[in-house]
């Protein structure tokens, strides 16, 4: 039973605490990037309807805006891709888009294996 | 047995299967861990078709809403607290529900999402006032319908059906980390608590009592209960599937609740997003509407009130009252700012510590000879319930903990 408390305050403050913590921000942000990514594509061939396009290109800036401003500290390599992603246009290439998505996730691995 | 009375009625449940929770769940669960988690999704179904069962079975035989039920059963003290944390749960969900609806308007007209929220609120509340019980259950659930194009999305995009086959086996995968693993903890509970929903009972139920269910429905709720059911959570399994087969590889985690549209968009293009926007719409829309009348059947019968759509809204006052003001503090919710995705783990955490205190005393009632007679639960119903009442148990316990460890998931 002790060690059981014992393994869950560990497992707490391992997701809790230092950069670790930005993990879920950084989730939300490739995520959303990599949703943006697709919209583009789908765009680009004329396979969407324009309110949707609008609707989920605001969306995901939104949802990029909203994570990176939980990151810490603001002066982060993926605190630097929100800063990146967000002076992008709308209509940003898809491949660029792409580029910042995996960047954010070999970041991503890296803090879940430190 | 009508037919197609029948037929109405399984159609009915398989589009009301799917709302906002299930969705978002589904689709991330299905982009993070791939096909990993459809068996959680079957667990779950068939607890609800127990419980489904048992729900109409009692309204049919013992003629006792749930609210009512659990005041006799738990006492005035335990009674008013599940009363309390229930209309909390069923709130945030129906905010949840609202949010959801207003989303799917904004992304299909390019409106202003206040203003489609509040267009949204409109238009359920005129349904409720306007249809009769049967219809507003009917309409809802036969235009989701349109949910099917997932379905059909997914035979169209020709997954490896060998994977989503094993999925259906108990399983967690090989490999995870700690943090991984109890991620996927997460995730399984809250598959449970989206499926489970407890304000899915109180609406069947209370239904079963307006329309007057009697020993004669019994087979058209247990029919209605396996068959419409198991076919709605097939649709959440596609959803699932679909973001494993097209979301995971490209990095997505549906974050935004519009992401799911995809599905059918990348199978059948413009056609396929607007069937799905379609379907999502009048899916949560019924959501909404059931949550709002679940929480206005429970307060009703909890104090002896008055209640039902089978009378006129003046002639059940304070039921009216309370639907329209649930309604009202919905669109309040909505209108702060709280994003949908927030409302929904929220939903979700809160409706599964409710579980075990609203399927505890149906599964006493549903046992009862006295007020069951020849239709108390037979030892097949009795097993299965005390096995997911147990399971309920063990995954609300584990629910606060574990939405904690992940930030909701997403750690």
């Amino acid at each position: 039973m002790r060690c059981l408390g014992i393994a869950i305050a560990l497992s707490l403050v391992s997701c809790t605490s230092g950069p670790v913590s930005d993990l879920p921000a950084i989730r939300d942000i490739r995520s959303a990037t990599a949703e943006w990514a697709l919209i583009n594509r789908e765009a680009g061939g004329g396979k969407l309807t324009k309110a949707y396009v609008r609707g989920m290109r605001a969306a995901a800036r939104k949802e990029i805006e909203d994570a990176a401003a939980a990151l810490h500290p603001s002066t982060s390599p993926a605190a630097r891709h929100a800063a990146a992603l967000l002076a992008l246009p709308d209509d940003a290439p898809v491949a660029v888009l792409r580029r910042h998505a995996a960047a954010l996730k070999h970041i991503e691995i890296a803090l879940e294996l430190s | 047995m009508n037919f197609l009375e029948l037929t109405l009625g399984i159609m009915t449940a398989v589009g009301g299967f799917v709302d906002i929770s299930e969705l978002v769940f589904a689709a991330q669960a299905g982009s993070t861990y791939g096909y990993a988690l459809i068996w959680v999704f079957a667990f779950a179904t068939v607890g609800i078709m127990v419980f489904g069962e048992m729900s109409g079975r009692v309204a049919a035989i013992a003629k006792q809403p749930v609210f009512s039920l659990m005041r006799h059963r738990l006492g005035l003290p335990l009674g008013m607290v599940t009363l309390l944390a229930s209309l909390i749960s069923n709130l945030i969900t129906c905010a949840a529900e609202v949010g959801g609806v207003a989303i799917i308007l904004h992304l299909l007209t390019g409106w202003a999402y206040w203003i489609m929220a509040i267009a949204a609120i409109l238009v359920l509340i005129a349904t409720i006032w306007i249809l009769p019980f049967k219809w507003i259950e009917r309409s809802y659930g036969l235009l989701g319908l349109f949910m099917l194009v997932f379905a059909v999305a997914l035979v169209k995009l020709n997954p490896p059906w060998g994977d989503i086959g094993r999925g259906f086996v108990p399983q967690i995968p090989p490999g995870l980390s700690a943090r991984e693993m109890t991620n996927f903890a997460y995730f399984g509970v809250a598959i449970i608590s989206a499926v489970l929903f407890p304000y899915e009972v109180y609406f069947y139920s209370s239904g079963g009592i307006e329309e007057d269910w009697g020993e004669k429905d019994l087979l058209t709720n247990r029919i209605t209960c396996i068959v419409g059911f198991g076919l709605g959570s097939l649709l959440a399994i596609a959803i699932l599937s679909n973001s494993a087969l097209l979301f995971g590889p490209v990095l997505v985690g549906p974050q935004l609740p519009g992401t799911a549209a995809l599905q059918p968009q990348l199978a059948f293009g413009r056609t396929g997003l607007l069937l799905a926007l379609l379907g999502m719409l009048f899916a949560v829309g019924g959501a909404a509407v059931e949550t709002c009348l679940a929480n206005a059947y429970s307060i009703c019968q909890f104090f002896g009130w008055e209640w039902g759509r089978h009378k006129k809204p003046w002639e059940a006052p304070r039921f009216t009252i309370a639907w329209i003001a649930l309604f009202i503090i919905a669109l309040g919710i909505v209108l702060s700012g709280i994003d949908v995705i927030t409302l929904v783990e929220f939903a979700v955490l809160f409706s599964i510590l409710v579980l075990p205190l609203t399927y505890l005393p149906m599964l006493l009632l549903a046992s009862d000879k006295k007020y069951m007679q020849a239709h108390q639960n037979g030892i097949v119903a009795n097993t299965l319930g005390w096995i997911y009442f147990v399971a309920i148990l063990l995954a609300a316990i584990a629910a606060v903990p574990l939405f904690f460890l992940t930030s909701g998931g997403q750690g």
